[in-house]
C-alpha cells in the first residue's frame, strides 16, 4: 500500500457559547443545534443520521452531531466529524470545510463555537482521531474473532436489558399520566407541578426543547445502563487489551506521549501554570472508553463498544464489521489543533509512524516504564528538559523521543522501493522543522520566533505572556479558551487573518470541500447519495457504513464499504417493499 | 473604504484617517503628517500585508515615524511592521472585559465524548 493512503478521519466535539437572550431553558443547547443544522440547508445537502446519535450527514461525507448523552441536565456539545480521508493534507482540508460550514450555520443564530478541549472548571471534551489499522498478526486477529463470538451471549443479555429498560419506561409514563389526570380532578395547579415532575418541560408544557424526561429520570437511566452494560464493556476491554492492535499499541505509545511538544495547544491550569497540552493531562489510563466509567485514555475503545451493543441491534453487519482484519484505531490523546501546520504534523507525521510500524519498523522504540507518569511530565515541562526514563533504565526527553521516531520514518521512506508521493516529503520536513526549532527553544528560551503561530502551544504561551503575565487568573483562562473561538473575536482566527501563520489549504479549496467528498472513500458514495436522493420523494438516512433510501413503497440500503466509493456511481434501484 | 488607526508608543490610538486624503487632525505626536501618509501608501503598494488592504480600521504601527519625542523621521522611511504586537494589543483590551462572566458561559456541563 502506498504510504499516507490510509483512511483517517478527526472527530472534533465543539462547545457552545450563545448571545445572551438568544437561547434559553435547560435544553437550549440541543434547540440550537436544531436550529444550526437548519441553517446548514443554505450551503448544503444533508440527510438525517441513522447512527445513535443524533445528526446529520452532508453531501461532503463528514456529520454533524449533538453530543448530549445529558440533555436534562444541560450538557450538550456539537461535534464534527471529518469524511474519511487518505492523506493528511485531504484531513486538514476537510477539517476545515466541516469548521467552515459549522461557522457559517452558527453565526447568524447569534452562536459561537469553541475548538478547545476542556472548560474552565475543568470538563474535558475535544477532539479523536482516527486510522483504519491492522488488528495485528494471524494469532492476534482469530483470538479477537474468537473473543468477539463469546461475546455474544453477553451482547444478547445486553439488548435484553434495554428491552427491559424500555418497557419500564413504558409502563412509567402510563402510570404517571393516570396519575396527572386523576391529580388534576383535585388541583389543577398541583398537577401541573406533577407532571412536570414527573415527565419534564416538554411534556409538562407542549414546549419542543427536546427535554422528554426530567433530571431526575435521565440520570437514573444513565446510571442504570452503566451497571447493566459494565460487565460486557469489561469484557471487551479484556479482549482489546489481549489481541487488538497490541504491538501497534506498544510501539506507538512513546510516540504519541511524547508528540505533545509538536500537536500540544497549550493551557492554563487551575494554579495559573502553563502546560503543552489541554487534554493530555486528563489522561489516565492507555485503553478505554473515553468518559465511560471515568477513563480518559490514550487509545479509545468506545466505538467497539457501541458497535458491538448498540448499533448491532439495528443491523447485524455492524457486529460483523468487527470481524475485518482492519479495524478503526481510535487515538483520544490529542488536542484539538487551530493551526494547520501543527494539525498537519499531528496527522502526517502519525500515520507515517503507523505506516512504518506495519512494515515492521521500531521494534526497539523506547518502551516507559510508566507511559502516564512521562505524558505528565512531558506535558508539565515548557523548557522540553524533562526525561522520563525507560524501562532499560535510559532517560528520554520528549524532544529525543521525537527525533528517533523521525530518524526512523525517515529511514523507513529512503529504504521504499517504489515512488514516494510529495506529501511524504512534506510531512518528514515539515516535522523536522518543527523538531529543529524545538530544540532551539529546548537551548534559548528565548528563541521561539519560528514557532509562534506556528505551532499551538508556542502561540498561546506568546499572548499569555505578553499579555497575562501579571493578570489574574480568570484573564489568562479566558486567553486560554477564547484563543479557539471559531469567530472573528477568536484570538487564533484573528492570527489567522492577519495572515500571520502559515496557511496549508487554501479558501478556495476548502470551499470545494464543504460541497464535495474526497474521492476514493466511503465518504464519496455517501456524500453523492446524499446530494442525488435529498429534497425529493425519498427519505435519505446516512450512515458511516450504509445510506438507506425509502419511499412510500419502497426501500433500499447501499452498503459504503463494499465498493469503498471509488467506483463508477451508478444510481442505486430501489427495491418494491412486499405488498402487507 | 481603508482606515488606518495608528498605535503610539504609549499605547494609546491615533485618530482614524483615510490614506489618500488629508486627515482633519494631524497624528499626535506626528510632526510631518506627509510622512504617515507616505508610509501606508507604501505599505498599500508594496503589499507587505495584505489584511491592510482588505479591512477597515486594520491597525499599523510605523515604529520609526513616530517618536517619544513628538517628531517624525522623515529621514528613513519606516519598513517594520510589527503586526504581531497589534495583535497582542487587541488581546489585551478584549481578555480584561469581563473574563469571570465569559467563563461561565463557556462551562460545558459534563464534558463530553
Amino acid at each position: 500500500m502506498p504510504l499516507l493512503n490510509r483512511l483517517c478521519g478527526l472527530e472534533t466535539e465543539l462547545a457552545i457559547l450563545a448571545e445572551p437572550g438568544r437561547f434559553s431553558g435547560p435544553a437550549w443547547r440541543r434547540t440550537a443545534f436544531q436550529r444550526l443544522v437548519g441553517q446548514l440547508s443554505h450551503w448544503t445537502p444533508w440527510a438525517t443520521s441513522c447512527q445513535a446519535k443524533e445528526g446529520v450527514f452532508l453531501a461532503n461525507g463528514g456529520a454533524i452531531t449533538f453530543e448530549g448523552e445529558r440533555v436534562a441536565a444541560g450538557a450538550g456539545l456539537i461535534e464534527l466529524a471529518t469524511p474519511e480521508c487518505r492523506g493528511p493534507r485531504q484531513l486538514l482540508l476537510y477539517q476545515r470545510a466541516m469548521e467552515r460550514l459549522v461557522r457559517s450555520a452558527a453565526e447568524p443564530l447569534g452562536l459561537t463555537l469553541i475548538k478547545n478541549d476542556r472548560d474552565a472548571v475543568g470538563a474535558v471534551y475535544g477532539g479523536q482521531e482516527n486510522y483504519e489499522a491492522r488488528i495485528g498478526g494471524p494469532v492476534s486477529l482469530w483470538a479477537w474473532r474468537l473473543g468477539l463470538c463469546w461475546l455474544i451471549p453477553a451482547i444478547l443479555v445486553c439488548w435484553a436489558c434495554v428491552l427491559i429498560t424500555l418497557l419500564f419506561l413504558l409502563t412509567y409514563y402510563l402510570l404517571s399520566g393516570v396519575l396527572v389526570a386523576a391529580s388534576r380532578l383535585f388541583s389543577p395547579r398541583g398537577s401541573a407541578q406533577l407532571a412536570r415532575w414527573c415527565w419534564g418541560d416538554d411534556l409538562a408544557e407542549g414546549l419542543s426543547s427536546g427535554l422528554v424526561m426530567p433530571r431526575w429520570l435521565e440520570t437514573l437511566l444513565v446510571r442504570l445502563s452503566t451497571v447493566y452494560t459494565a460487565p460486557l464493556a469489561a469484557a471487551i476491554w479484556l479482549l482489546a487489551h489481549a489481541t487488538l492492535f497490541r504491538r501497534t499499541r506498544r510501539l506507538l505509545t512513546p510516540f504519541l506521549i511524547s508528540r505533545v511538544i509538536l500537536a500540544g495547544v497549550g493551557m492554563v491550569d487551575r494554579n495559573g501554570r502553563f502546560l503543552l497540552a489541554d487534554k493530555a493531562p486528563a489522561v489516565n489510563c492507555l485503553l478505554g472508553f473515553s468518559s465511560f466509567l471515568g477513563s480518559r485514555p490514550v487509545f479509545g475503545i468506545g466505538h467497539l463498544f457501541k458497535a458491538a451493543c448498540v448499533e448491532s441491534f439495528s443491523s447485524w453487519r455492524e457486529f460483523t464489521s468487527l470481524f475485518h482484519p482492519l479495524q478503526r484505531l481510535q487515538l483520544a490523546i490529542g488536542d484539538s489543533n487551530m493551526s494547520e501546520p501543527a494539525e498537519f504534523v499531528k496527522v502526517g507525521a502519525t500515520m507515517l509512524v503507523l505506516d512504518a510500524i506495519e512494515a515492521g519498523y521500531f521494534d526497539d522504540a523506547p518502551r516507559f516504564a510508566a507511559p502516564i507518569d512521562a505524558l505528565r511530565l512531558y506535558v508539565s515541562d515548557a523548557s522540553l528538559h524533562a526525561a522520563a526514563r525507560d524501562t532499560r533504565g535510559r532517560l528520554w526527553r520528549a524532544l529525543e523521543v521525537q527525533q528517533y521516531y523521525l530518524a526512523g520514518c525517515q529511514r523507513f521512506v529512503s529504504e521504499q522501493t517504489g515512488p514516494v508521493s510529495d506529501e511524504v516529503e512534506e510531512v518528514l520536513s515539515a516535522w523536522e522543522d518543527a523538531l529543529h526549532s524545538l530544540q532551539m527553544l529546548a537551548e534559548d528560551s528565548s528563541d521561539d520566533a519560528t514557532l509562534i503561530g506556528t505551532l499551538d502551544w508556542p502561540t498561546k504561551r506568546y499572548l499569555l505572556e505578553q499579555v497575562g503575565e501579571a493578570s489574574r487568573w480568570e484573564v489568562k483562562k479566558k486567553i486560554d479558551i477564547r484563543y479557539h473561538e471559531l469567530s472573528e473575536r477568536g484570538y487564533y482566527e484573528t492570527i489567522r487573518e492577519a495572515g500571520l501563520t502559515p496557511r496549508l489549504v487554501d479558501d478556495e479549496s476548502v470551499e470545494q470541500a464543504t460541497r464535495w467528498p474526497p474521492h476514493g472513500t466511503p465518504a464519496a458514495r455517501r456524500g453523492r447519495t446524499i446530494r442525488e436522493f435529498t429534497g425529493g420523494n425519498i427519505r435519505v438516512l446516512a450512515g458511516w457504513k450504509q445510506v438507506l433510501l425509502r419511499s412510500r413503497n419502497a426501500k433500499r440500503r447501499i452498503r459504503l464499504d463494499e465498493a469503498h466509493g471509488s467506483v463508477a456511481f451508478s444510481r442505486p434501484r430501489v427495491r418494491p417493499r412486499r405488498p402487507d | 473604504m481603508v482606515v488606518f488607526r495608528f498605535l503610539l508608543e504609549d499605547s494609546t490610538w491615533s485618530e482614524v484617517f483615510e490614506p489618500g486624503l488629508q486627515p482633519t487632525v494631524a497624528l499626535p505626536g506626528l510632526k510631518n503628517v506627509a510622512c504617515g501618509l507616505e508610509f501606508c501608501d507604501s505599505l498599500l503598494t508594496s503589499g507587505v500585508h495584505p489584511h491592510m488592504s482588505q479591512r477597515d480600521q486594520t491597525t499599523v504601527v510605523p515604529e520609526t515615524a513616530v517618536r517619544e519625542d513628538g517628531g517624525a523621521d522623515t529621514a528613513s522611511q519606516p519598513t517594520v511592521v510589527r503586526p504581531w504586537q497589534v495583535i497582542v494589543e487587541e488581546v489585551r483590551r478584549d481578555c480584561d472585559r469581563q473574563p469571570d462572566e465569559y467563563l461561565e458561559q463557556t462551562i460545558v456541563p459534563l464534558g463530553g465524548e
